[in-house]
């Protein structure tokens, strides 16, 4: 037994660090260049803004989904944390914190190139502004913006630093302390993260608001992380650690939930949707109704083929959980349509963008920053064993059915 | 109760049979006699006074109509509608703990899952019966609530979220029942197969439709089951989204708000549980369950209701957080409607909800206080309070504080409301006993699952510990 | 043997694993028309007797397609042809509206349909069974794993199916009257 494993390859998820981090690099000076020149600068930023927000948020996604998994402790969790750790941890988040700065910077500039609320001369006509100042200001963004990380990034070095300890020690104390921290960080979490999301993205449809938007954000990129995690695991199933521990249970129940958090999603959109669409407010609907123009409602509409009916339908077959390569191909399908519902998310937000025409920056934003956070995913990821070495549930469970 | 470490409880207790399951559970509807005690004619008797009052306060409603309610414009939903929800929600833990957990493989489910599926059925009779009567004469409102082709040649209005409560609620009661009664076919045959007393023989064998466990039939059965566990879990989310509906869909201030659906989902659920627990507190001592519902049981569904209960109280934050953020004048007054104690008449309301809902449950962090009989009846009692009232404040106070302060007007119960209110309480305490006693409260056949596989793991890690120590050697 | 006195011949077993290793046995001699009995569904036994049949959920997704096309279609017809209604100036027929209803029907339809179809695949209602007539049957609900060889099996002859199934080490071995 221990010989065939011995034969097969290992994979190494941190070869592509170096090659990543230069490729982002030189990308990122290429945006920074283009955000000082006068007429990209708007487009630049605007597509940096939609970068960060799917690369932040999947950045996020991969830590809740981190708390989750220290709350429940499921087995199968064991197989993706590692993914998520590096993913969504410190490290992570600081570097999602740094390249805050040049949205920072439109926030300070005094101009409305992303935030209306951050030029004062629409501030002074507008009541509703001033009344969110304390939170909506340059000031107040930026102080809760550091507060926010400053916890989340304690709490993800906290957690990790405790699971990569148990990893030698093998202190069983240690995993009951992350049971305590799981909980109390998810609750935290949620609630820090619905102020921030709100200043962060929320706050570009100027007097739009919904109490659904942060579990609605959330969700979302939690279901990018899990799916990022599940294409992981099932792409490189025959590389070793992760062909010790592949079964058809474990890809059942990776695949239940990513089915459980495609429904759970379109749960949340469609009752939004449906509130906003039945109540027929002006402020609340004018959300839709800047995402129906000009083309963008056929980029809402596919949304629910693509992120829907599709996924449903593949992972209600029994035969797509059964196999990886099938697993493989359904979360590959939805981290790709996250991307698209993030850009019709964020986007027509700005007036300018009355097309959903991707422009040159937003490829170029979107690669530069997916390029920084592989690289910093495959330098923490290369830290640890990808798979917990005190966690032995799924070996344990694929010898029992051997057996 | 001395304080336990969880992980050590087994989920069934006691050196176990699979006959003497049957003599545990099988045999409380079997043997009639044991309930001819004061603990089940006592709760008994008291709740059919309450059914009697129920009875004449539907009597005396139906005769002079719905004015004996409190509730009038600009209020006209209040005490009904709080009901219909709150027993709407507390059905929902019954089916969460027999779907969602069934799927999840949770095992613990098996020793509840019987008792807190009746609990949905009453649990939804008593909430089907407040719009109903709030029809007034609920006969003559058939061509409105039903599609069915009549000589007015009207139909209902689809786009009306109360017409998705009478097909949500409909749906919900009859895949309740038929995932209740499947469930309940093979504990039949068991009866049928154990009774003496030849009437009791029939009726058991009537119910049980002939089943005789071919193992063909479980391959169906089992298909079945898991699949109708899979269809009820998105059903329970839906129905009391739906629910939420009615409120969110309008442009009431504190009704149209977009989290309605989850938050109203995880309130439900939260109600639910602590309705289970409480229940299931005195019947396991009444009759001798205790090996077979542990305080594994009562650990878990504390912290779950912990968790929703959490959820909950981030459905709170969310109201007041974007309140302040919306900056608009409705949202503003309708929290100082709620939230002012020394101005406004209800906020005694608000405040006490936030005290039974989100501060008292917090004591469940603590593994002790999960494990402590005195702690979960005062939780479980608080958070149905809390529940109730949460209702409360959302239903009939946001109607009493609208966009125009001239037609704002207070809302009181009348004694009726109470009486109906209470009344239902009786109804369902009272089906509930009435269950106990002729329904085995808990899934037989599953309980003996649930041993042979306890057997199994047992025998298993005895065998790879004698394979080690062998290997040693 | 179609016209044996016999419903076919049952033995009686302790344990689900006994049961499961007697329907083995008994399939490797040659057997084919059996069936088992159990008080809960033993994990493995169908598979044992080679039984499968995934009608039921064919069934139920069929039923739940029926369910959210008759939802779908009730709400147009009725709102937007037979009795057209303007509701606040939305659209007569208001997709997002339809939603609800259309979902419930879907989920309605589909788990009777599993209930009604697998109540009727398995025979049931059926008050009399041949397995009733022997007095020990009664406790395939309680804590007893039965086999049953059946007279239609091709190699079924009541002394030999007899011997055979005294030596599968049961409790008790009984011919089942018809």
């Amino acid at each position: 037994m221990s010989e065939t494993h011995e034969a097969r390859k290992i994979l190494d998820l941190g070869r592509m660090q170096w090659g990543m981090l230069v490729v982002g690099v030189v990308l990122l000076v290429v945006s920074f260049a283009l955000m000082m020149v006068g007429d990209s600068s708007r487009g630049m930023l605007q597509s940096y803004l939609w970068a960060w927000e799917f690369w932040g948020g999947l950045t996020f996604g991969c830590f809740v989904m981190t708390l989750l998994h220290h709350s429940l402790k499921g087995a199968w969790g064991t197989s993706v944390m590692r993914i998520w750790e590096a993913g969504g941890g410190a490290v992570a988040l600081g570097a999602f914190l740094l390249l805050f700065v040049p949205i920072l910077w439109t926030m300070f500039s005094g101009t409305s190139i992303l935030y209306a609320w951050a030029d004062p001369k629409i501030v002074l006509g507008d009541p509703i502004l001033q009344h969110r100042q304390p939170l909506l200001s340059p000031v107040g963004a930026a102080v809760t913006t550091l507060i926010v990380f400053g916890f989340w990034i304690w709490l993800a070095n906290k957690l990790r630093s405790s699971t990569v300890r148990q990893d030698t020690s093998l202190d069983a104390m240690e995993e009951k302390r992350r049971f305590t921290w799981g909980p109390v960080g998810l609750v935290f979490f949620i609630l820090s993260g619905t102020v921030a999301f709100t200043i962060w993205i929320m706050s570009l449809d100027i007097h739009w608001t919904s109490t659904m938007y942060a579990p609605w954000f959330i969700v979302g990129h939690a279901f990018a992380a899990l799916s990022l995690a599940v294409f992981i695991v099932c792409r490189f199933s025959t590389l070793e650690p992760y062909a010790g521990i592949m079964s058809p249970k474990l890809t059942l129940d990776l695949g239940n939930m990513m089915l459980t958090l495609t429904m759970f999603f379109t749960y949340l959109s469609f009752s939004q949707y449906l509130i906003i669409w039945s109540g027929n407010m002006p402020e609340y609907a004018q959300y839709y109704r800047t995402r129906a123009e000009g083309g963008w409602i056929w980029i809402g509409l596919s949304m629910i083929a693509l992120q829907f009916f599709m996924p449903l339908l593949m992972l209600v077959n029994p035969t797509t959980k059964r196999y990886p390569k099938n697993l493989m191909f359904v979360a590959a399908w939805v981290f790709i349509v996250r991307i698209i519902d993030s850009y019709w998310i964020v986007l027509p937000a700005f007036p300018n963008r009355l097309h959903p025409t991707p422009l040159g920056t937003d490829v170029l934003a979107f690669c530069a920053l997916g390029a920084i956070w592989f690289a910093v995913f495959a330098s923490q990821i290369k830290k640890a064993p990808l798979l917990p070495v005190y966690d032995q549930r799924l070996k344990e469970a694929l010898h029992h059915s051997h057996a | 109760m001395a304080y336990q470490d969880i992980d050590k409880v087994p989920l069934i207790e006691g050196d176990q049979t699979f006959s003497s399951i049957d003599r545990i559970i099988a045999d409380v509807p079997l043997q009639q006699k044991r309930h001819n005690k004061k603990s089940w004619l006592a709760p008994t008797g008291v709740a059919f006074i309450f059914v009697n009052i129920l009875m004449v306060t539907v009597g005396w409603l139906l005769y002079q109509g719905i004015g004996i309610w409190g509730n009038n414009i600009p209020t006209a939903w209040a005490f009904d509608i709080v009901n219909f929800v709150w027993w709407i929600g507390i059905g929902h833990a019954g089916t969460l703990i027999s779907a969602i957990l069934l799927l999840m493989r949770q095992q613990w489910r098996n020793s509840i899952n019987r008792f807190s599926e009746a609990m949905t059925i009453f649990a939804v009779m008593c909430a089907g019966m407040f719009p109903l009567l709030h029809t007034g004469r609920p006969w003559v409102a058939f061509y409105w609530l039903f599609p069915f082709p009549n000589i007015l040649g009207i139909w209902p209005q689809f786009k009306s979220p109360l017409m998705w409560d009478v097909f949500a609620v409909s749906t919900y009661f009859t895949v309740s029942l038929v995932f209740w009664y499947i469930g309940l076919i093979p504990d039949f045959a068991t009866l049928r197969d154990r009774a003496t007393n030849v009437p009791a023989k029939y009726v058991y064998a009537f119910l049980s439709l002939g089943w005789r466990g071919s193992a063909k039939h479980w391959h169906r059965y089992e298909q079945a089951y898991l699949l109708l566990a899979g269809l009820s879990t998105p059903l329970v989310l839906s129905v009391h989204s739906i629910v939420s509906f009615d409120f969110a869909v309008s442009v009431i201030p504190g009704w149209n708000t977009s989290v309605f659906p989850p938050y109203f989902v995880a309130g439900a659920v939260y109600a639910g549980f602590a309705m289970v627990i409480l229940l299931m507190i005195p019947v396991r001592k009444m009759y001798g369950l205790e090996e077979i519902v542990t305080m594994k049981h009562f650990d878990w569904m504390a912290k779950i209701t912990l968790a929703t209960g959490l959820i909950v109280a981030y459905g709170y934050s969310l109201e007041v957080f974007y309140g302040w953020y919306s900056g608009s004048k409705m949202e503003h007054s309708l929290l100082v409607w709620r939230m002012d104690f020394l101005h406004q008449p209800y906020s005694w309301a608000y405040w006490s909800l936030i005290l039974c809902n989100v501060l008292i449950p917090q004591m469940f962090w603590s593994a002790k206080a999960r494990q402590s009989w005195p702690c979960l009846i005062i939780v479980c009692v608080s958070v149905n309070i809390g529940m109730w009232l949460e209702r409360f404040v959302i239903i009939p106070m946001s109607l009493m504080n609208t966009y125009l302060p001239s037609s704002n007007r207070m809302y009181y119960p009348t004694i009726w409301d109470f009486s109906m209110f209470f009344g239902t309480v009786g109804f369902f305490i009272f089906m509930m006993f009435l269950f106990i006693r002729f329904v085995p409260a808990i899934n037989v056949f599953e309980i003996k699952d649930l041993l042979h596989k306890l057997h199994r793991e047992k025998a298993s890690k005895t065998e790879e510990a004698v394979a080690t120590t062998g290997g040693k050697h | 043997m179609a016209n044996s006195p016999y419903f076919g011949i049952a033995a009686q077993f302790e344990t689900p694993e006994a049961l499961i290793a007697a329907v083995r046995r008994a399939r490797e001699a040659g057997y084919s028309k059996m069936d088992a009995y159990t008080p809960f569904p033993v994990h493995g036994l169908s598979d044992e007797l080679q039984f499968r049949d995934e009608r039921v959920p064919i069934f139920m997704f069929l039923g739940a397609c029926v369910g959210a096309l008759s939802g779908f279609f009730l709400q147009t017809y009725t709102n937007a042809y037979d009795y057209p209604f303007n509701v606040g100036g939305r659209p007569l027929v208001a997709y997002a509206a339809w939603v609800p209803v259309t979902f419930e029907c879907t989920i309605l339809f589909s788990a009777l349909t599993g209930v009604f179809s697998m109540i009727i695949m398995n025979g049931l209602p059926k008050p009399f069974d041949p397995m009733f007539n022997i007095a020990s049957f009664a406790r395939a609900s309680q804590d007893r794993f039965f086999l049953c060889i059946e007279a239609k099996d091709p190699n079924f002859v009541v002394e030999d199916t007899t011997t055979f199934m005294e030596n599968l080490g049961a409790l008790s071995v009984e011919a089942v009257p018809r």
